[in-house]
């Protein structure tokens, strides 16, 4: 096989699906009326690409109408959601929030909880201690007056 | 593009009699919220729709859920849709992208669970086309040669496959591919030759189908 050959037979796919220019369409035109090879090279091209499988789709008027069906049903789900799916998904979120922020936004004024009422009645009976220790010491300075 | 200022039903009915030159005006109807416009639209181009995702994918539901999709996208682009490429081209384009995204998966799936292609799932085409001059065994041989060409093709890289399809099946002429694809015409020509070359390295010898 001459190096033309290679050159020509790597065109052949183009040559048969007609994507060739015209100069070089012509090429290889006159270059397979000379070559026995090449015309057998581009032969045997055509019947493998003959023997390719046609998916012939057949598609009848009742089918086409079952599909356009679907397409719409479909656009219809996923652009116009409607309010009945949705309403109760809404509903649930909006109980949802509400539940989880109002016990924050409706918090009472500050009350004493009951440690701080734990605490206050510590610190009284820290006062009261204090207060016995007082009536002590008094009672101390007492009898160190009365000797 | 103007916006055209038919709305009434009764411009509907007219345009679902009219043909294919009706659709800037089926668009422009289906814009303004018409959904039997859309419909009309869908009617008109389901079957080569169908036809390119089933050739792409090979099967039917895979097909049917493309060309769904591709419709679903052609709704959700309405407004941007200006007409710069006809409707049918855009389609196609949309379709086959979305067909060689599903190939891809389809392949690194395989890969994942070496599985082998369903070889058994592909339409046997030659069965309708068959020459029923031929002899019982020639006719087994043609579908036997088919499936195997089948079954190469599904092996192709999925743009490859795409570009094959698109060429032979379909019959587009390159430069339409490229413009499609967003491919330089030269890598488009590279991809149509190397799925070719596989072929024929395949099918060396390949017989005359009877």
């Amino acid at each position: 096989m001459s190096r033309d050959c290679a050159e020509y037979r790597q065109q052949l796919t183009l040559f048969h699906y007609h994507e060739l220019d015209a100069g070089e369409t012509e090429a290889v035109e006159t270059h397979i009326t000379q070559c026995g090879s090449c015309e057998r090279e581009l032969q045997q091209l055509r019947k493998l690409l003959s023997a390719v499988p046609q998916t012939d789709f057949s598609f009848n008027s009742a089918q086409r109408q079952r599909f356009s069906e679907k397409v719409m049903t479909a656009r219809r789900r996923r652009f116009f959601p409607q309010w009945g799916t949705w309403g109760g998904v809404l509903a649930g979120a909006a109980v949802l929030i509400y539940l989880l922020i109002l016990p924050v936004s409706t918090t009472p004024p500050p009350s004493k909880t009951p440690a701080l009422v734990d605490f206050e009645i510590l610190e009284q009976l820290e006062l009261l201690q204090d207060m016995e220790l007082l009536q002590d010491l008094e009672l101390l300075q007492q009898l160190e007056e009365a000797g | 593009m103007p916006r055209l200022s038919l709305t009434p039903e009764g411009a509907m009915s007219t345009l679902l009699t009219m043909q294919p030159q009706s659709e800037t005006i089926l668009l422009e109807l289906a814009r303004n919220g018409q959904e039997r416009a859309f419909s009309q639209l869908v009617d008109t181009h389901s079957e080569k729709v169908l036809g390119l995702a089933l050739r792409l994918t090979g099967q039917r539901e895979v097909a049917e859920e493309i060309a769904q999709e591709a419709f679903l996208r052609l709704f959700k682009s309405l407004e941007s849709f200006r007409g710069d490429s006809r409707l049918g081209t855009w389609l196609y384009r949309t379709v086959t992208r979305l067909a060689i995204d599903h190939l891809r998966r389809e392949k690194i799936k395989r890969r994942i669970f070496f599985l082998r292609n369903k070889e058994t799932e592909q339409c046997d085409p030659l069965e309708r086309v068959a020459d029923t001059s031929a002899s019982p065994h020639d006719i087994l041989q043609a579908r036997e040669t088919a499936r195997q060409i089948q079954g190469v093709i599904d092996q192709l890289p999925a743009r490859q496959k795409a570009i094959f399809v698109l060429r032979h099946q379909e019959e587009l002429p390159l430069k339409e591919i490229a413009a499609m694809l967003s491919l330089e015409l030269g890598t488009v020509k590279a991809h149509l030759h190397r799925a070719v070359n596989r072929l024929r390295r395949e099918f060396p010898n390949e017989k005359e189908s009877p």
